[in-house]
């Protein structure tokens, strides 16, 4: 572990002592760096999560622990969401994370079965289980939904809960280090650094078409279902209804959206490594950057002005307008990704996977 | 194309028939026999080609076009290629694959747009589109004579609205058409105008009376039918594309033999998940063992046995594409990122090996002959 640690410093020292680096080799392996440490900082979260659940169960904390714990699980990995590429994708372990949508409550019906079917459940019950039971989103409904958290303080439920609650930590927990250590790996990371100059035709995926593809479809998902689907506009009806949005269990959406937003940010400006900005900059194109910010600020001052849970602010009509407003921005920050930013970065995106018929 | 390029072709034509494909100094013994390939393509750039590869997936023609290209037909008789375009596309490009030129652009009748699909009966004499009706945005089937200038003769009802593949069913007396139940108009691009009455089908029209006689219907409204592929023994073989959420588990691949109802293929949840609700080409092999289905939005091409509907294993592709049966247990694939190869091997085993790269993304369908 150490040594790959190593062996993997090593080499973007080497990279970075470089004097013929491209500007595009320099902002994919500082995001390389980046998403290592938003993984690491998902890993560890998930660890706490796991010790949070088996003190609340032993009884040396009450639940607000492990739902705080939670939150701040579910904030890292609202943080590194958008990465829908390499090895977390190839083996499915995103929708291991978390499972939404969810318009037919799929979590709990599968949740209920686990608690109904099996005598004693530890880690490998949930491993072994459907998806759907294996992430946050299952964790949160034991949490934070009513039924399940009475449960915990009475009723012959409470010790298989509990059971339930921290198998499912420790799979996260096992999850997310698996996760860490393949995004790691040296010869993952050497395919992935040697694509950014063996795809120079513009027709094969990179690192950089790979990057500015998963950027835009995190942000198609916030508009399209974080913000559209609770809004109606999934529905032919176009009725709102704020048990579509993402966390309305924990009265968390608004803050999944802000993180993902300032994700977004933090991609485009860090003022600590080579970013989005300075390759934008090194083709001329700064101004790019400049509109790119000036739209995701546009977004966070209008998410800003809602001061309830989008649960409930989607089905208030006073809230309704910069609602919508929000929806707009973020489409105009996607049209901006799919025209303005790929033209400059000189990269196309998935041809029959975007656009097949 | 230039006439020692066409010779250089012809040459690898007639060994390629043979089993062998002469490459310099070695010679490559081939799992299935082809002669040549038909797709559409884009460049990096986004212009539109149709393309025709030998068989060592080497361009012997490729014509810029101003519309996108879907599937295509070949027409032995005449030797000629047909392409359709996609939605909302209303081109019909024929090439003459002797000389590799475009010889003719067809553009549909008033009201009319292609699906991106055809396909010609036994004799080669009629050529059956879908298409859509603009003024109730009802699905058709339009009907074209062959003889001399091919023209439209006929229209007949899809049973359903936005059909989009089709194939004929052996002894060549009906079709079978895969009716998405999407309804789109150019006026709002592809924007699916019916999402909550969608009512996709599986068709059986007969060609004798121009009537549906059989029509089957998917568990879910928004599980629209788009390509299929038919065995030897009359088996269908057709991919969905899910319009609901992505987290919904449907079953995206169904097997079908007229008289019976659908049979849905067991699809793994990692499988469900990794491919997005999205299925794109479908291809039975020759043996009618093996069926495979191109998943782009996963990157990977699933296979399923045909008898038992078990889930074989994925084969991996970036932007998976054009799948094309070339034998017993083989297939020619391309995928968006301009890559063109064999897929053979033993039925629960199969490999790939590539045959060319290229700039060129392929789209959805290709055509083997």
């Amino acid at each position: 572990m150490a040594l790959r640690v190593l062996l993997l410093t090593v080499f973007w020292l080497f990279l970075g002592s470089c004097d013929r680096t491209s500007p595009e080799e320099k902002w994919v392996s500082a995001l390389s760096q980046h998403i290592d440490s938003s993984y690491a900082t998902l890993h560890s979260n998930s660890q706490l999560l796991v010790e949070s659940a088996q003190a609340f169960c032993n009884q040396s904390s009450d639940i607000n622990t492990p739902r705080q714990q939670w939150r701040k699980t579910m904030d890292a990995w609202q943080d590194v969401q958008w990465v829908r590429f390499g090895p977390i994708v190839e083996t499915n372990d995103d929708w291991k994370i978390q499972f939404w949508p969810d318009k037919k409550n799929i979590v709990a019906r599968k949740i209920n079965k686990i608690l109904d079917d099996e005598s004693s459940i530890d880690e490998s019950v949930v491993a072994n289980a459907s998806v759907v039971v294996q992430g946050l989103s299952a964790v949160e409904l034991l949490l934070f939904d009513e039924p399940y958290v009475s449960r915990f303080s009475e009723g012959n439920l409470v010790a298989k809960q509990c059971q339930l609650l921290v198998a499912i930590a420790n799979n996260l927990s096992s999850n997310t280090d698996k996760i860490l250590q393949k995004w790691r790996d040296p010869k993952y990371q050497a395919s992935w650094m040697a694509s950014v100059h063996e795809a120079q035709d513009g027709v094969h995926a990179n690192a950089v078409s790979d990057a500015v593809g998963a950027m835009l479809t995190q942000m198609e998902k916030v508009k399209t279902d974080k913000l559209g689907g609770p809004l109606g506009y999934k529905n032919r009806n176009r009725q709102p209804n704020g048990y579509f949005s993402e966390g309305w269990r924990s009265n968390s959406s608004l803050d999944n959206i802000k993180i993902n937003l300032l994700t977004m940010q933090g991609l485009m400006v860090n003022d600590d490594a080579y970013d989005l900005r300075t390759l934008l900059e090194s083709k001329g194109n700064g101004v790019i950057a400049d509109e790119f910010q000036a739209r995701l600020n546009d977004a966070l001052s209008l998410l800003a002005t809602v001061d309830k849970p989008l649960r409930e602010a989607v089905m208030d009509v006073g809230y309704r307008p910069q609602l919508e407003e929000l929806y707009q921005s973020i489409g105009e920050l996607n049209t901006l990704i799919k025209t303005k930013l790929t033209v400059a970065l000189g990269i196309n995106l998935g041809f029959n996977s975007n656009d097949g018929d | 194309m230039q006439r020692r390029d066409f010779c250089k072709w012809s040459l690898l034509a007639v060994a390629a028939a043979g089993g062998v494909v002469c490459t310099g100094e070695e010679k490559v013994a081939l799992n299935s026999a082809f002669q040549g390939i038909f797709s559409g393509c884009d460049d990096q750039h986004g212009q539109h080609y149709i393309a025709y590869l030998n068989s060592s997936g080497e361009f012997v023609s490729r014509v810029p076009v101003p519309q996108r290209v879907h599937g295509s037909v070949y027409v032995p008789q005449q030797q000629l290629a047909l392409f359709f375009a996609r939605r909302p596309g209303t081109h019909l490009y024929i090439m003459d694959t002797a000389s590799g030129r475009l010889v003719q652009t067809l553009e549909n009748t008033k009201d009319r747009h292609f699906y991106g699909h055809g396909v010609i009966s036994d004799d080669g004499e009629w050529l059956y589109t879908t298409e859509n009706n603009l003024s109730d945005l009802s699905g058709l089937i339009g009907v074209y004579s062959l003889q001399g200038t091919p023209k439209k003769v006929a229209e007949l009802s899809s049973g359903g609205i936005g059909p989009h593949q089709l194939a004929l069913m052996p002894g060549g007396d009906s079709l079978v058409i895969a009716n998405g139940g999407m309804a789109t108009h150019p006026s709002s691009g592809r924007e699916v105008l019916n999402l909550e009455s969608m009512a996709p089908n599986l068709a059986y029209l007969d060609l004798a009376s121009g009537r549906v006689k059989e029509l089957h219907e998917p568990p879910h409204h928004r599980m629209s039918i788009r390509h299929l592929d038919v065995a030897a023994d009359g088996s269908v073989v057709f991919g969905v594309q899910h319009q609901g959420e992505l987290t919904e588990a449907v079953p995206l691949v169904g097997r079908h033999r007229r008289g019976e109802s659908i049979k849905w293929l067991a699809l793994p949840e990692a499988i469900q998940l990794k491919v997005r609700q999205y299925t794109a080409s479908v291809a039975v092999d020759a043996g009618g063992q093996t069926a495979l289905v191109s998943c782009p939005r996963g990157n990977l091409i699933g296979c399923w046995d045909m008898a038992s509907g078990r889930f074989l294993q994925q084969l991996e592709s970036q932007d998976a594409a054009g799948l094309y049966r070339a034998g017993t247990n083989a297939w020619v694939s391309s995928n968006g990122v301009g890559q063109v190869s064999v897929l053979s091997g033993d039925h629960s085993s199969l490999s790939s090996r590539p045959l060319s790269s290229s700039g060129y993304r392929w789209d959805n369908h290709l055509t083997v002959i």
